[in-house]
């Protein structure tokens, strides 16, 4: 009957050993009850972060789990998500930040550069001919992958180390939030071409350039807002469970700061990626 | 302990992956290596602790000498052979036939179909028999257990086709990037010397994403694969740049190019064994360099 237990737990070990802490706990509650069995060495995988083996936990994703949370991620105000570190929790991965943001630079660069082109051949008179700015590409990717990862670090830097946060932001969740929330960009990377392809820059230089501010600021707008959405009730919880004397005041120089980073990003994506120069 | 999940099938799926490589393990190296002594008093004393720690009872035999003599490593580098006794023209003359043989595959990638699917049968079956999400700790060393028991004898002939090398990654790059350069009018050095850094960085952050989403492909080996495969997009380059000036027409065929060296990337990738359900995902990526490499052609 024993046999037949540690049978059960044999097996069960076999179904859920994705966490590999189990197995020496088990190994050694066991260890009294049968003290004939030597332990195999069990050598845990550890490693340090100037290993690869660190980072492929943030890494542990299938396909269908992906196309899952970008589902989630269209819907601007979904609140499924939990920001704060739990242990028991998975952790979160970063493929998603990484590629989307990849993506998003790539589409940016091409309407941009697309887009002038079409102006050119469409509207332009003039025989001077585009020539597409190389550093675009390098600026973009500064930009993107920089507020990205910068804005959730020093939100992460300050609640955790200056307000002191009990329940401890989780940085890879946040800068997981940031990346999935960069699909809203995406649409206004089409909409550029159909107003540059409607509107003709050299007549109307001001109404194009009008239209273009409104689209990228409702984007704007929404991401930041989607942003925000799931970051604010985290901070709001936390600020109170300080046992601040004024929560709503810190809350509110928070919030604001995020919400004029995400101002200054928006303005700079404007200026870099849309518009007619030619 | 007691659990109410019972499934006696289980066990069915273990032990016939796992018994043969014990006994070989223990028939071949009669004197047991030192570092795994432990290990093999357990295993032999009780048997169904093997079938627990997949993970502990792997490590002995990867790490162990004889597991190392006896299995071959299917991804190698290339290395010529004996080079020290031929004429210097021999020695050229077969690699750079050897580097044709890599690019044919390139080019005809569907030859590679047969084997892709293959491999990937044998990936999914490993991963069915392991329960659905597989274990980050046994998966690499299961899956290169799993490939050398089966048709080695086979496959050796495609895979040695397969072997890496860094030289068409270079070639490639840098003839993209000078093109690009060239065609460039105002700003040759910063074109030139952005889009060679662009590309390799491209291929390091491939490599290492290939590598952390598991598999049993190498780093050398997976960027082997993605800068073999941007053979078409050079060409196609070098086509664009020449002789097309209307933007339209090489939208198009930098379009058709990218499809091809996208198709002949992922047939590589999947012979070298990504796995089953992250395919898309380690393919993605590999995707997006040759789209954004074909749109700088189209622009320039």
């Amino acid at each position: 009957m024993s046999q037949h237990n540690e049978n059960n737990s044999l097996i069960d070990d076999l179904i859920d050993n994705d966490e590999p802490e189990t197995t020496p706990m088990y190994a050694s509650s066991q260890a009294p009850q049968a003290p004939q069995v030597i332990e195999p060495q069990i050598p845990q995988p550890k490693s340090h972060m100037f290993q690869l083996n660190f980072y492929k936990k943030f890494f542990d994703l299938n396909t269908e789990d992906f196309f899952e949370k970008i589902k989630n991620a269209i819907n601007p105000f979904n609140h499924q998500l939990n920001l704060i570190k739990e242990d028991d929790e998975e952790i979160t991965e970063l493929y998603g930040f990484f590629w989307i943001t990849g993506t998003l630079i790539f589409l940016m660069f091409v309407s941009s550069t697309g887009s002038n082109l079409l102006s050119n051949w469409l509207h332009s008179k003039k025989d001077k001919e585009y020539e597409y700015n190389f550093d675009l590409l390098t600026i973009s990717i500064s930009l993107f992958y920089g507020y990205n990862l910068i804005v959730p670090f020093i939100l992460f830097s300050v609640t955790t180390w200056v307000l002191k946060f009990p329940e401890r932001l989780s940085l890879t969740k946040m800068v997981s939030v940031f990346g999935y929330t960069n699909i809203l960009w995406f649409p206004i990377t089409i909409i550029n071409f159909l107003i540059v392809l409607l509107i003709n820059n050299e007549k109307h230089h001001t109404l194009l350039n009008i239209l273009e501010w409104i689209i990228v600021s409702i984007s704007g707008v929404v991401t930041g807002l989607s942003n925000l959405s799931k970051i604010g009730p985290v901070l709001l919880k936390n600020l109170s469970l300080i046992g601040d004397v004024d929560p709503q005041r810190n809350y509110y120089i928070l919030m604001g700061s995020l919400i004029f980073a995400h101002m200054i990003f928006t303005v700079l994506v404007k200026i870099s990626f849309f518009g007619i120069s030619v | 302990m007691n659990h109410n999940y019972t499934d006696p099938d289980i066990d069915d799926f273990i032990i016939p992956d796992e018994e043969p490589v014990n006994n070989s393990y223990h028939q071949s190296s009669q004197p047991p290596p030192p570092p795994t002594n432990t290990s093999t008093n357990s295993n032999t004393g009780f048997l169904p602790w093997t079938k627990v720690d997949l993970s502990s009872t792997f490590t002995p035999f990867t790490s162990s000498k004889a597991f190392t003599d006896n299995n071959t490593v299917r991804e190698h580098q290339y290395s010529g052979g004996d080079t020290l006794d031929e004429p210097v023209l021999t020695t050229l003359s077969r690699d750079l036939l050897r580097i044709w043989k890599r690019l044919t595959i390139v080019i005809w990638p569907h030859q590679l179909a047969k084997l892709a699917s293959k491999q990937q049968g044998i990936l999914i079956d490993f991963a069915n028999s392991n329960g659905i999400n597989l274990p980050e700790s046994i998966r690499n060393r299961r899956i290169s257990v799993s490939n050398n028991d089966e048709d080695e004898a086979q496959s050796t002939i495609d895979f040695n086709n397969l072997d890496w090398d860094l030289w068409g990654p270079l070639i490639f790059s840098l003839f993209y990037s000078v093109v690009l350069g060239m065609s460039s009018k105002t700003n040759t050095n910063s074109v030139f010397s952005g889009s060679f850094s662009f590309i390799w960085i491209f291929f390091i952050v491939i490599g290492l994403n290939i590598q952390l989403l598991g598999g049993n492909i190498s780093f050398m080996s997976a960027i082997s694969a993605v800068g073999y495969s941007m053979f078409p997009l050079t060409v196609g380059e070098l086509i664009c740049s020449l002789f097309i000036g209307w933007k339209f027409l090489r939208l198009i065929i930098m379009a058709v190019l990218c499809i091809w060296s996208i198709y002949s990337g992922v047939l590589s990738l999947k012979c070298s064994g990504v796995l089953p359900g992250r395919v898309l995902l380690a393919v993605y990526p590999v995707g997006l360099m040759y789209s954004v490499l074909s749109w700088l052609s189209v622009i320039t």
